[in-house]
């Protein structure tokens, strides 16, 4: 029991709270058609932050978040500029942006690699979820210990904040989102600044990008910006209860990943343990694959 | 610099120079396929299939090593790379189409899903007593410099084939990018020619996993072909083009990487890519920023200088600033709005053009539309002096506009 | 600035000098246009002739090269709260998750700030609004079920809960039935009588004089406008079509009202 609080307790809490809110966003990206956004956006966040820790020397948190937001701005402006000024449809102009911007990321991991500093595109792609342990947690009582709490992983409370944050934007903006998503031209005409919401949109998912990458990786992002809201996608026509049926996906799949990426090899009688971001996007793509072939409202609806 | 100038002289011996050829045609092959795919506007789709592979990748590696202790056999992680990522394309396909969600959000799953597995699977072989593990990781960012001559030959002789197989599909895969609904009608089974090409693309994607790693021969795919679309728009050309800034990229990434000992191949290539895109996206005469905002500045002038010359010569007053600024600059416009002499002189000849002009619309309608004409040119540049006679003849002395209403 | 003419400043459209681009060509050019108060005016000319880009570049969904809009002799971009706008049908995916009721009460986006939910009075205005163009029944339907004439009307009832005093409207007939275009004429022709001006992109040549009061020919440039009777004449149409009217669909146009009628059926 000592064990979950110590091991297990955060990373779960990290996943799902990260899954929530990557899934909260997706709804948004599958109903625009943009959840490619999703996929550029957490592969620049790479660069980023090589270029944060050249710049600055060390892996100091604040600095590696700014420099992935910093790169995600730079993409997202790339994509536009491409876009408007070369006359480039979309998805190239993504293409061409985030490949190239990655490509400079790896080149110069590689480069510091060979001045003998360790930071490596692996972890930066699958992250490391496990490594998240709380050395106070020795058991439930630690929950109400101020003094144990204090030494919680800082990921915890960063990926809270963010949380808070990316549902505060919902709340906010939510006649604004639907609007713009549902008919951008009518949204236009009443002044609801479509363009701008657009913009707004994509940050926040870089800021959840971001923050879900430097604890979780890249991959279990995009897997969770496009899945639950996919899969939420094919089972109601109400935004309401696609959302709510997003959000437990993003659990499900948290939950059920990180348990079977850490107890599943040893119900079958292996000692090892998989990747629990792995797992995690892995089982979110099975909820997505469960729903595609028996989820209610899988296809357009009919006149 | 001297290293540099050696293997862009292929003499760094047999290997480097085997290795060079492979990647450019490798680099034709992609840019070539990437071409068409960016025609029928599904450039993402490679994103999905090159993701799609490591799942493939790491059974394979799996299987392999259980049989012989070491994963690392080109041919048979290339066969798995292969199956998982049909496997994926074709998940992509069910997915738009049998379903309500639109193609991104099925390249989208397909990828994140299909990869995160492959890591699932590779945190098994982590676990597994099975050498050459560190061999994987060469597959996500791509190493040629451990790459053997039998390794760089199979890779050349692939790209070689899609070359041909490109070269003797050409034109189906033109008519189904160019309007697909047309090329049913003329007989052509545009599933059929949709998943040739889709084929391709995923033998290239497949090949290039060696040589630049499994995101990063998505780039090969796309900014060749972007790049090329900046300088011609015929797309037969566009696709020539490609394939030989595809080589180029590949020349300059492959060579560069051997000038200092740890360079990685595989970023070098796509940001050489990026370069001539670079170059390409500013300064193409045809569709380059820099031609295309003075182009339009251009003809922001023109239209102002237009409307302006119009008002002053139905004496109506003008109000757009810029429109003011325009005709005082060019000595048209008193400081107190009051036509000079010059501008009312070319106020008249844009009246009797814009008049001339409407009276050819009228007589000679679709002849009119097939000009492509903005009113703007000078119609002595589209017409004949003839023709212009004839007009002039017909044009009754005082406006017709008046005279209609 | 425009001149403060007192036509300008009683008109709830006011164009002048509109051009706007694409690739370094004008797909409206130079367009000067004002709209009477309390009209029913048809904008018509052939495809491609930058009807519905003149609509989207006065409602600043496009970006205008030159020239400026009033509504009422203000700036456009001030007065938007006057004007409603009922985009194509086909511009906007119907498969989207949303209900009868929560595309219409979109149409009260400025009355509602963020922190107000979305009230029982605010759906007894939406309820309103469709019971005028008769969908009431249809509130809480998915709108991916609803056929094309369908769609149209809550595109209408969206507009008619903004109580604009100047309604937009692009092809609104397009791809409906007749019994559904009778239905929307019919809430055209009330608004019309409570004293609210429309605008309308109209492909139906035929049913211009049945439908409308004043006309604006377009082809790129403003060909002609006016009363039905005094602008919709042979000569404009032929100069706006460019001679692509036979002569005898020219005299059928030219004929009184209910031959119109007929055809409309």
């Amino acid at each position: 029991m000592s064990d979950f609080f110590m091991f297990s307790l955060v990373p779960l809490a990290v996943a799902v709270v990260i899954g929530m809110t990557c899934a909260l966003l997706g709804n948004f990206l599958v109903l625009r058609r943009q959840s490619l956004i999703g996929d550029a956006i957490s592969h620049v966040a790479l660069p980023g932050i090589v270029a944060s820790f050249i710049l600055t020397g060390m892996l100091a948190s604040g600095a590696m978040m700014l420099g992935a937001g910093v790169s995600a701005l730079v993409t997202v402006v790339m994509i536009e500029l491409i876009r408007r000024l070369g006359r480039v449809e979309v998805s190239a102009a993504m293409g061409v942006t985030f490949t190239s911007l990655f490509a400079l990321g790896v080149l110069l991991l590689e480069w510091h690699d060979a001045a003998g500093v360790h930071l490596d595109v692996e972890h930066a792609l699958y992250g490391n979820l496990e490594s998240l342990i709380w050395f106070e947690g020795t058991g439930p009582y630690a929950l109400f210990d101020p003094l144990a709490l204090a030494e919680l992983p800082p990921q915890l409370a960063r990926v809270v904040l963010v949380g808070g944050l990316v549902v505060a934007f919902v709340a906010v903006f939510r006649r604004h989102l639907v609007l713009g998503s549902f008919d951008a031209d009518f949204a236009a005409s009443v002044r609801a600044r479509p363009a701008l919401v657009d913009l707004l949109l994509v940050s926040l998912v870089a800021v959840a990008a971001i923050a879900a990458f430097e604890a979780v990786g890249s991959i279990i992002v995009i897997a969770m910006f496009i899945c639950p809201a996919a899969a939420a996608r094919l089972m109601t026509d109400r935004l309401g209860a696609q959302i709510a049926w997003s959000q437990g996906f993003a659990v499900v799949a948290s939950v059920l990943g990180y348990v079977l990426a850490g107890y599943g090899p040893g119900w079958l009688g292996f000692d090892a343990s998989l990747s629990a971001a792995g797992m995690i996007a892995t089982v979110a793509g099975l909820l997505l694959l469960a729903t595609c072939l028996w989820g209610r409202r899988r296809h357009p609806a009919e006149a | 610099m001297e290293t540099w100038w050696l293997a862009l002289t292929f003499r760094l011996g047999y290997n480097t120079s085997l290795v060079t050829l492979g990647t450019m045609l490798l680099g034709a092959g992609a840019g070539m396929i990437g071409s068409f795919i960016l025609l029928r506007k599904r450039s993402l789709v490679s994103d999905a299939i090159s993701h799609a592979t490591l799942p493939g990748l790491a059974l394979a590696f799996i299987v392999v090593g259980l049989i012989q202790g070491d994963g690392r056999w080109l041919p048979a992680l290339l066969v798995g790379a292969a199956g998982s990522a049909a496997f994926g394309l074709w998940a992509v396909q069910r997915i738009s189409e049998r379903t309500r969600l639109g193609e991104d959000a099925a390249i989208g799953a397909v990828l994140s899903t299909f990869f995160a597995f492959g890591v699932v699977l590779i945190t098994v072989i982590q676990a597994m007593p099975v050498s050459g593990q560190a061999g994987l990781t060469g597959y996500l960012v791509g190493a040629t410099a451990g790459m053997v001559a039998a390794e760089a030959q199979l890779i050349a002789l692939c790209a070689l084939g899609v070359l041909l197989a490109v070269l003797v599909w050409r034109r189906s895969f033109l008519m189904v990018c160019f309007d697909a609904e047309f090329a049913r009608t003329q007989g052509l089974h545009t599933g059929r020619v949709d998943l040739a090409m889709l084929a391709l693309l995923m033998v290239v994607v497949v090949i290039g996993l060696k040589v630049t790693g499994l995101i990063l021969i998505v780039a090969l795919t796309i900014i060749p072909p972007v790049t090329a679309r900046f300088w011609t728009d015929r797309p037969l050309h566009m696709v020539i083009l490609a394939a030989l800034l595809g080589i180029l990229a590949g020349y300059l990434g492959v060579t560069l990487s051997s000038v200092t000992e740890g360079l990685p191949t595989g970023p070098l290539i796509v940001l050489s890519a990026f370069g001539l895109f670079f170059v390409s996206f500013l300064f193409s005469p045809r569709r380059g920023v820099l031609a295309s905002l003075l182009a339009h500045q251009r003809f922001r002038r023109r239209v102002h200088l237009r409307q302006g010359l119009l008002a002053v010569a139905r004496d109506e007053p003008i109000f757009d600033n810029l429109t003011l600024r325009i005709l005082q600059r060019r000595g048209y416009l008193r400081r107190d709005g009051v036509p000079t002499a010059p501008g009312r002189a070319a106020a008249r000849d844009a009246e009797h053009e814009e008049r001339l002009w409407a009276l050819y619309r009228e007589c000679q309608p679709e002849d009119a539309l097939q000009q492509e004409h903005s009113g703007l040119t000078p119609i002595a540049s589209v017409l004949s002096p003839d023709a212009i006679m004839t007009l002039e003849a017909q044009l009754p002395p005082n406006g017709k506009q008046e005279a209609r209403r | 600035m425009m001149g403060d003419s007192e036509a300008i400043v009683q008109s709830p459209l006011a164009i002048r000098g509109l051009t706007v681009s694409y690739a370094h060509r004008p797909v409206v050019h130079s367009v000067d246009f004002v709209t009477p108060p309390g009209s029913m005016t048809a904008i018509v000319g052939p495809n491609g002739a930058g009807k519905s880009t003149l609509l989207k570049a006065v409602l600043g969904i496009t970006r205008r090269l030159t020239g400026e809009v009033r509504v009422f002799g203000q700036p456009v971009e001030a007065m938007s709260r006057h004007v409603a706008y009922v985009p194509q049908r086909s511009s906007v995916d119907w498969d989207f998750p949303a209900t009868v009721i929560d595309v219409v009460t979109m149409g009260l986006f400025r009355d509602l700030r963020w922190w107000q939910p979305t009230r029982h009075r605010h759906r007894q205005r939406a309820l309103e609004s469709l019971s005028r163009v008769g969908m009431e029944a249809f509130a809480d339907r998915q709108i991916g079920q609803l056929s094309g004439g369908q769609q149209q009307r809550v595109f209408l009832a969206r507009a008619l809960i903004q109580q604009a005093a100047l309604t937009i409207l692009d092809e609104p007939f397009a791809g409906v039935d007749a019994a559904t275009e009778k239905a929307i004429v019919e809430v055209l022709k009330q608004l019309k009588r409570e004293g609210r001006t429309l605008l309308c992109v109209h492909h139906d040549l035929a049913t211009v004089r049945d439908y409308f009061d004043h006309v604006l020919l377009l082809n790129v440039r403003r060909i002609a406008d006016g009363p039905v009777e005094e602008a919709f004449t042979a000569a404009n149409l032929q100069a706006t079509y460019g001679g692509r009217l036979s002569p005898m669909q020219l005299v059928r146009l030219m004929e009184p009202v209910a031959q119109g009628e007929s055809r409309g059926e």
